[in-house]
């Protein structure tokens, strides 16, 4: 099966699975919406819901293990002939690296369309300027984050082995949401005289820059459907933070591949 | 022949790096945890204090640590043995114990091994845990940690969703250890599962994670997709000891029969195409 056609399947099978309690409702849904559900929901922090992000963290997930090998199966078999064909291997990554994120925008673009469709079946959906902009954020967001991670899985996968690097990742990930637990009883953010410290903290969290329903944003509509909380937590803080570590990434990784040694043992096999 | 590939077996996996790294992070959350409670619980008078079983890692009501618990245990659950066929297959230690013990004696000891490995790691430390517990704290003290009094009609309601809560009613501390050794078939299970997964030419060990993360996360995501259905389906529920939700026993029978009934017919399957 193609790369793109196991990406297509798959985000649309997990968008469909997603919204498929939609057709129970029979009334006027807006686009954004449909974006919370998949950016983990509009709720407070409470241990319930944190189980709940875990769950609904599976087709991110699903993502980093099926395209976790998209680069590094290249180092696994005949990596020799490979890249002794390829000349200069930090444009070769760069090229890999611009084709995964081409994965990543097919992947959420499909999810949400997969959404949409099953959604419009009993439903009058609503699509407003608020709910095109917060889409636009939601790609731009989610789609740096996924690129980000998945490139880490195969940059460590290079160093080590496949395993290695997704329980590294998804350890880290997972280490992230559960620490949400702090904010529900040691830095409350509802009921506490120091809410904008606690706030601040929150977004020292990169899985926080996730949910969309936290942050801020500059126009008053859309700040109007998003900040639960009522803090100052602009989307762009999120979409510069990503883009930076996605920058970082990407160099480390053309690093790593250009120091790679590949008259040595196959990572994976280990012969 | 089956008894000595169980054998070479075993001794080949508790020689993994995989086994011992587990075994240190089980142990490492159940330390945490009975000292966390140990400083938390000293000095508390005995007709405040709760039941020590309730205090355990495995116990829905212990707090946080129990969640992290619950979150990694997929990853433990495929760190421990879910890769021993393939290091088997890629160390070519595979031709070794199948020429010694036969195809069939080989696959058959090798989803036999790998349950009793997993077995034994995910219910010792959590026994350990236990004896320590009774030791610790008073095994007399009754409370719960939802702080509601035991002869309590919400607290009584909330009892009966337990699982097999007869047994609970009857013996409290032989109903623990029961569960934690549900816990340690039901990781057993699991591990065979993945295994039996691996036996097909899975290229990249990262994919044997989907399996277990589909199946556990998958069964919740139901619950998300279906509001309508009132009971649990959420891993972490099913998993922990005196979990007050409401549960579907046949339901997660099933699920874990048919688990087990998939995985033998998987490896049977391999077995017979295999061949030296």
């Amino acid at each position: 099966m193609s790369t793109y056609l196991k990406c297509i399947i798959t985000s649309l099978l997990w968008g469909v699975l997603e919204s498929l309690f939609y057709l129970r409702l029979n009334e006027k849904i807006i686009l954004s919406d449909i974006i919370f559900q998949f950016s983990f929901l509009k709720k407070y922090i409470e241990t319930p819901y944190i189980i709940d992000m875990t769950i609904k963290f599976l087709p991110y997930l699903i993502f980093q293990i099926l395209f976790g090998t998209c680069i590094y199966k290249h180092f696994c078999s005949a990596s020799n002939y490979y890249f002794s064909r390829c000349i200069n291997r930090t444009k070769w990554l760069l090229r890999e690296a611009f084709l995964l994120y081409t994965y990543v925008l097919i992947f959420l673009f499909c999810m949400l369309a997969g959404g949409v469709m099953v959604t419009v079946i009993t439903n009058e959906l609503i699509f407003d300027l608020e709910s095109i902009i917060l889409l636009l954020y939601y790609l731009i967001i989610y789609s740096l984050w996924l690129y980000l991670t998945t490139l880490l899985i195969n940059i460590i996968a290079v160093r080590f082995n496949s395993s290695v690097a997704f329980i590294a990742i998804a350890g880290l990930e997972m280490g992230c949401i559960f620490s949400l637990v702090l904010w529900e009883n040691v830095l409350p953010l509802q009921d506490s005289p120091f809410i904008d410290r606690n706030f601040l903290f929150l977004q020292l969290n990169p899985v926080a820059h996730l949910v969309l329903a936290w942050h801020s944003s500059f126009i008053e509509k859309l700040n109007m459907r998003i900040n639960i909380y009522y803090q100052s937590f602009d989307l762009n803080i999120s979409v510069v933070l990503f883009l930076l570590l996605s920058i970082i990434v990407t160099v480390v990784g053309c690093i790593v591949v250009k120091r790679k040694d590949l008259i040595m043992a196959n990572n994976e096999s280990g012969v | 022949m089956l008894l000595k590939s169980v054998r070479m077996q075993i001794k080949s996996i508790l020689n993994h790096k995989e086994v011992f790294i587990t075994v240190c992070i089980l142990m490492l959350f159940v330390f945490i945890n009975y000292f966390s409670n140990i400083i938390k619980y000293n000095g508390k008078d005995i007709s405040d204090m709760y039941f020590p079983m309730k205090l355990l890692l495995l116990s829905s009501g212990s707090g946080p640590i129990n969640y992290y618990f619950m979150q990694y245990l997929p990853l433990l659950v495929i760190i421990l043995v879910g890769f021993s066929y393939v290091h088997d297959r890629d160390s070519k230690e595979i031709i070794y114990i199948q020429s010694r013990v036969g195809l069939k004696h080989y696959y058959i000891g090798k989803i036999i091994s790998v349950f009793l490995v997993a077995f034994f790691v995910f219910t010792i430390p959590f026994i350990i845990e236990m004896i320590f517990n009774c030791i610790a704290f008073p095994m007399n003290a009754t409370g719960d940690l939802s702080n509601v009094n035991i002869y309590e009609k919400s607290y009584i309601e909330a009892v009966k969703n337990y699982f097999y809560y007869n047994l609970y009613v009857i013996h409290p501390y032989i109903y623990t250890l029961f569960i934690t050794l549900v816990f340690g078939v039901i990781c057993g299970i699991l591990n065979v599962f993945v295994v039996a997964i691996s036996m097909y030419n899975i290229k990249f060990k990262i994919l044997l994670f989907l399996p277990v993360y589909i199946l556990l996360y998958g069964i919740g995501m139901i619950g998300h997709i279906f509001p309508s259905i009132k009971v649990s389906l959420s891993y972490f529920d099913y998993l922990s000891i005196f979990d007050c939700s409401r549960k579907s026993l046949l339901g997660y029978c099933l699920i874990i029969v048919l688990i087990l009934l998939v995985s033998i017919v998987m490896t049977m399957t391999k077995s017979r195409k295999d061949s030296l």
